[in-house]
This record gives structure tokens, C-alpha cells and sequence, in this order.
């Protein structure tokens, strides 16, 4: 199991397309993929969960990956929310 | 796939197609709506709902959701019903579209159900406290 604590840099936060982003991000691998904030744990694959923490900027999240590509998954959706999403802001 | 119909009042349903999609990043295919108007005849409008649920049933069945259980459209919906082949549910919302888009590669029309009820529900809550 990999863990990594992440910053949210992006304006909009954990927003709707950011979420999307991600949990299409996550669905590609095959290892469990989590994210906790403030006690609340989700699923990183599901975009009601991901929405759910409702996580602004500013704000942490930990990233918990579990199984056989789990390295590869917390790169890539780290590479997400350092790239802020996309969203240039 | 699981084809998808919203049948609701005026242009409801089409902003919730909007909307999802927005969120998505993409319009999502076999995903159709049918808005109701209070120039709609029931019977007329019937088999323009027969022909999208015709149009949206890739072979995996189709989930009916529509927004007031008991209005118009929702009496409309309950015609297209073909237990195991069409099912229905009421209350659509956002939440609930976006969370059968999400699952309805992985389930199975009873599955399908569930989910879009519980995510629906599940976006029902007072916001917690900043």
C-alpha cells in the first residue's frame, strides 16, 4: 500500500470536472485507490464519493493506492492535481 | 451498455443532459430525453417515447428516469415499463444521472436500479458546517 499526502492547488477545488477527471484517471488501474479527507474515505473511483469531500483549494487529501500497479496510480493522479486538473488556475 | 431516458417536465431533462455532460467532459452516448409539455397528449407522445427507448436499447435494457412519481411524465414513463427489459425510477436528479452514466457499463439493469436510487439519495444532505 502507497500513501502520499496532497495539497489542492487548483481555484476551483475538487469541483465536478475535476472529480471526473480523476475518477476516470483512477478506473484505469486495477488497485484499490482512496482518498481521505477530514475523516470522510472514498473511493477515488467513484465521482459522487470524490465530490462528497468536498476538498476547496488549500485544503489536503491523502492518497492511499493498493495493488499491483499501485505505484503507477499514485503517480498519475498526483501528476493530476500538481497539473491542477488542467485547469491552468 | 444500459440505454438511458429521462422523461420530464419541459426542458428539465435536457438541462440535466447538459449539465452532466458538462461535468463528464463528453455527451454521453444512449442517453436521451423525452420533455413534456402541457400541450403533450399522453397518447400521442407515447410512441415518440417508444421510439427513443427503441433507439437508446443496445441489448442491455433501459432505465426510465423521470422527476415527479404520479405527474405526467412519470405516468408516461410507467407505460414504457417492460419488467427486466425497461425499468423506472423517479426523482432524478443530477447526482442520480451522473451516478448511472458512471455504472452503467458495470451493472446489470436490478443493479442499475439500486445505484441511481442511492445516488440520489446520497446527494440529499444538509451541508456540513465550513
Amino acid at each position: 500500500m502507497m500513501k502520499r499526502t496532497i495539497k489542492v492547488s487548483n481555484k476551483l477545488g475538487l469541483h465536478a470536472r475535476a472529480s471526473a477527471k480523476l475518477t476516470q484517471a483512477a478506473s484505469k488501474f486495477e488497485s484499490a485507490i482512496w482518498l481521505t479527507r477530514n475523516a470522510r474515505r472514498v473511493n477515488a473511483k467513484s465521482i459522487m464519493g470524490v465530490m462528497m469531500l468536498a476538498a476547496g483549494i488549500g485544503t489536503t487529501v491523502e492518497l492511499e493506492t493498493e495493488g499491483p500497479d499501485e505505484e503507477a496510480a499514485l503517480g498519475e493522479i498526483e501528476a493530476l492535481f500538481n497539473d491542477k486538473f488542467g485547469e491552468g488556475e | 451498455m444500459i440505454g438511458l431516458l429521462v422523461v420530464s417536465h419541459g426542458a428539465f431533462g435536457e438541462s440535466l443532459i447538459h449539465s452532466a455532460s458538462h461535468v463528464l467532459g463528453r455527451r454521453p452516448l444512449y442517453l436521451r430525453q423525452l420533455g413534456v409539455t402541457v400541450h403533450d397528449e399522453p397518447d400521442a407522445i407515447l410512441p415518440v417515447a417508444e421510439d427513443l427507448i427503441r433507439y437508446v436499447d443496445k441489448g442491455s435494457g433501459v432505465l426510465v428516469m423521470t422527476d415527479i412519481f404520479g405527474a405526467t411524465p412519470s405516468n408516461i414513463a410507467t407505460r414504457l415499463l417492460r419488467p427486466g427489459r425497461v425499468e423506472g425510477v423517479a426523482g432524478v436528479s443530477l447526482p442520480m444521472l451522473i451516478r448511472a452514466l458512471n455504472y452503467r457499463e458495470e451493472c446489470d439493469l436490478p443493479a442499475l436500479v439500486e445505484k441511481a436510487i442511492s445516488g440520489a439519495t446520497e446527494g440529499v444532505m444538509r451541508i456540513p458546517p465550513p
